[in-house]
């Protein structure tokens, strides 16, 4: 089981989710301060839910005995900077493998949306997502799992470029080497567990298959 | 290796120095503001209404005296000394076994004390976590780093010991301690007599020098302060009183700073004999006379069964006095004793013949880089402090004017963090890499000593003062932290970009030595 300390849950999550080095280093370090210590607070949430439902530990990281993590979207952000250092264990293999992935897909959609003052709301946002995405499972689930992947880094990818559009088809598909058939029921699949939503059919609305669709996650 | 053995000087919104007496490390932290009444002490004036204010800049602006004090008593008393040399031996242990590690192919797996139940742990590195329970148990006795308690009672006696039982130890050590009389009033209106007592060892000796000294050095530069207004360190505590008494009296000894422990206990020694005043010396002098015959050691003469060995501070200043003519109630003569004088000369001559950083054989490798700082230190901080105290007839030591004279004007090469910036004083540049390589050297076995599971970078995580200051991968560590730089956790694949923290995971066999780096 991966030891995750509290410090570094967002450069894990892309990491470990696929982000290539170069995109990964590139975007950790366009962040802002405010934008970076947010994701990280956000993404720690989720963790922090985790660990009420029994799926995760949280420890002190050197003695390894159980810690508390004060939130610090709903315990006052300002004193952040005076939390202790914790790390997270899953205990569940099954979202230790998907979390990664829902990090990635936070990061990469939230960024830019994020103000001090909609932090709650994002966390909030970002909970009802993980809750959504973390029933998935392997290996009924692995092509929709492959297409949110996907849709992460192509979205990072974007932004990389300063773009702020929502993944296609096509680029999807790039990026999954999916045929049109699996990638539609894969599309499909996710928007009914209300984990992606159409921003814009590429022509007829319910044509799954389209190259132009564009697809953003349910925030 | 210890926890606690960095020296904190507190104000009530945060720290203003501390020093880190295994590094070595003086850190002040002082505004525009007493800097300018440092240099401008006739602006007292200014503070005449505002007291607390006053003390606070006071303290401040001592911060520099106080740590620095502590620096002279780490390198140039026995005690100090042996404390830190026992620290580097610790190191150089882990550091011998790290190798072992990694001339068989093995890596660390830690908690240490988890790796030592399993069947393929080497003998060494069982003895190594030996060493370390033994280490914290001798560090916990020398230093006596234990908070003052409260009991509902008081004494007259001038000092007890209380029993220390080592976590999973059997055995007890007595640990001197000062039973400071109070009366705490109640909620119910009354007055009741207690005692705060104050476990006495280095910590409490050192905290009671650099105190003293700041103090002479308010009293000659400000005439207008009254002498109270620094007997405490800190305004004055305000406590509502509690109806559950017993909880109310540990909350008030929690409470209470150790700057002044030396001074009160030998205070009511000395008023047990009738002796109502005596000068600020004697505190100085004892203390001194205490960190001399003091000691901690590692002694490793017999490879199978390293022996940690050690004096206490606080024991040897009970033993001082207790020796005390005081037949002359006025004038409580103190003298040196004989062994003190020859067994610094003896330190001088035999450090004398060790020869300088330079001469360290291999001194550019990584590896000696230890060697290369503990030759460093010996040559250029310790042997000029013992020879001054041995021409001074150890005056340099227990008088408030040697002891700043010293700090002040010594030129000793130093490491300090002044306001968050890490600052080499007098240290060549191949130095200033063996500090840096010995320091994480010290804080990964500290950590490995405590039986962590986690490894973190002393930069990643500001372990140290200053470190945001420094950079240890060529400026890129600010990228590298965000990109998630700065543990390693037994068994687990963590990012490890270039840069000192993963040379030495490297090179102390956490991590394989020739894997490219993770991205």
């Amino acid at each position: 089981m991966a030891t995750i300390l509290s410090n570094e849950v967002l450069p894990y999550c892309l990491r470990t989710a696929g982000m290539p080095a170069t995109e990964l280093e590139a975007f950790v370090t366009g962040l802002s301060e405010e934008d970076y210590a947010g994701l990280q607070a956000i993404l720690s949430e989720q963790l922090l839910a985790e660990s009420v439902a029994g799926d995760v530990d949280i420890t002190e990281p050197r003695t390894h005995k159980p810690a508390v993590f004060h939130s610090i979207i709903y315990g006052g952000g300002a004193g952040s900077e005076k939390r202790s250092l914790v790390a997270f264990t899953f205990s569940n293999a099954t979202k230790e493998a998907l979390f990664p992935v829902a990090g990635l897909l936070i990061a990469v959609f939230t960024l830019g949306h994020l103000t001090p003052v909609n932090l709650p709301a994002v966390a909030g946002a970002a909970k009802a997502l993980w809750t959504s995405f973390s029933v998935l499972r392997s290996p009924q689930d692995d092509d929709a799992i492959a297409v949110v992947r996907a849709m992460g880094l192509v979205r990072a990818q974007l932004r990389w470029r300063d773009l702020d559009d929502a993944p296609s088809n096509a680029e999807i598909g790039a990026h999954t080497m999916f045929s049109d058939a699996t990638l539609s029921a894969a599309l499909k699949q996710l928007e009914t567990r209300k984990i992606i939503k159409i921003v814009s059919w590429g022509s007829q609305t319910g044509d799954y298959a389209h190259a132009g669709n564009r697809w953003t996650i349910k925030l | 290796m210890h926890g606690d053995a960095y020296f904190f000087s507190r104000r009530d919104e945060g720290v203003i120095g501390s020093f880190h007496h295994g590094l070595g490390l003086v850190e002040i932290n002082w505004s525009l503001e007493a800097i300018d009444l440092f240099t401008h002490p006739e602006k007292i004036a200014d503070y005449a209404s505002d007291h607390q204010k006053l003390l606070s800049l006071l303290l401040e602006m001592t911060s520099f005296i106080h740590e620095r004090v502590h620096l002279l008593d780490t390198f140039g008393t026995v005690g100090g000394l042996s404390l830190y040399t026992a620290r580097l031996a610790c190191a150089k242990q882990f550091l011998d076994v790290a190798l072992e590690l990694k001339r068989a192919g093995m890596r660390w797996q830690l908690p240490l004390s988890t790796w030592a139940k399993q069947a393929d742990c080497p003998a060494s590195v069982r003895r190594l976590l030996r060493i370390a329970r033994s280490f914290r148990v001798g560090s916990d006795a020398f230093l006596a780093p234990f908070s003052p308690f409260g009991v509902p009672e008081i004494t007259l006696e001038p000092w007890l010991t209380i029993p220390f039982h080592p976590p999973g130890d059997k055995q007890r050590i007595d640990i001197p301690a000062f039973p400071k009389s109070i009366g705490l009033k109640s909620s119910d209106g009354n007055v009741r007599p207690v005692s705060i007592v104050f476990p006495v060892g280095y910590e409490a000796v050192v905290e009671g020098v650099a105190h003293s000294v700041a103090r002479s050095f308010i009293d000659a530069r400000f005439s207008s302060i009254a002498p109270e207004l620094m007997t405490s360190y800190g305004p004055p505590k305000q406590f509502i009183p509690d109806p559950d008494h017993a909880k109310y009296l540990q909350q008030v000894a929690a409470s209470q700073e150790i700057y002044n422990v030396t001074d009160f206990m030998i205070s009511k020694y000395l008023r047990t004999h009738g002796i109502d005043q005596f000068p600020r010396e004697l505190v100085l002098k004892l203390s001194d006379i205490a960190l001399s015959g003091s000691m901690i050691q590692l002694d490793n003469s017999e490879h199978e069964n390293t022996k940690l060995s050690w004096r206490s501070p606080g024991s040897e200043m009970i033993g001082s006095l207790e020796r005390t003519d005081i037949s002359t109630p006025t004038d409580p003569a103190i003298e040196y004793p004989d062994f003190l004088d020859a067994g610094y000369a003896t330190f001088l001559s035999e450090l004398k013949k060790g020869g300088d950083w330079h001469t360290v054989e291999n001194k550019d490798s990584f590896l000696q880089a230890i060697r290369v700082w503990e030759s460093f230190v010996a040559q250029n901080v310790t042997v000029p402090l013992f020879e001054k105290r041995l021409e001074s007839r150890h005056a340099c030591f227990y008088t408030a004017e040697g002891l700043l004279e010293l700090a002040f004007s010594a030129n000793l090469p130093m490491v300090q963090v002044i306001n968050g910036q890490l600052d080499f004083e007098g240290i060549p540049d191949e130095v200033r890499n063996a500090w840096g390589i010995q320091m994480f050297l010290g804080e990964i076995t500290h950590q490995v000593f405590a039986d962590s599971r986690t490894i973190l970078c002393p930069r990643r995580h500001r372990l140290v003062p200053g470190m945001e200051s420094a950079d240890f991968s060529g400026g890129h560590c600010p990228k590298h932290e965000r990109l998630g730089c700065g543990s390693w956790v037994s068994g687990e694949d963590k990012y490890a970009p270039p840069c000192l923290f993963t040379q030495s995971l490297k090179q102390y066999s956490f991590i394989p030595f020739k894997t490219a780096e993770t991205v």
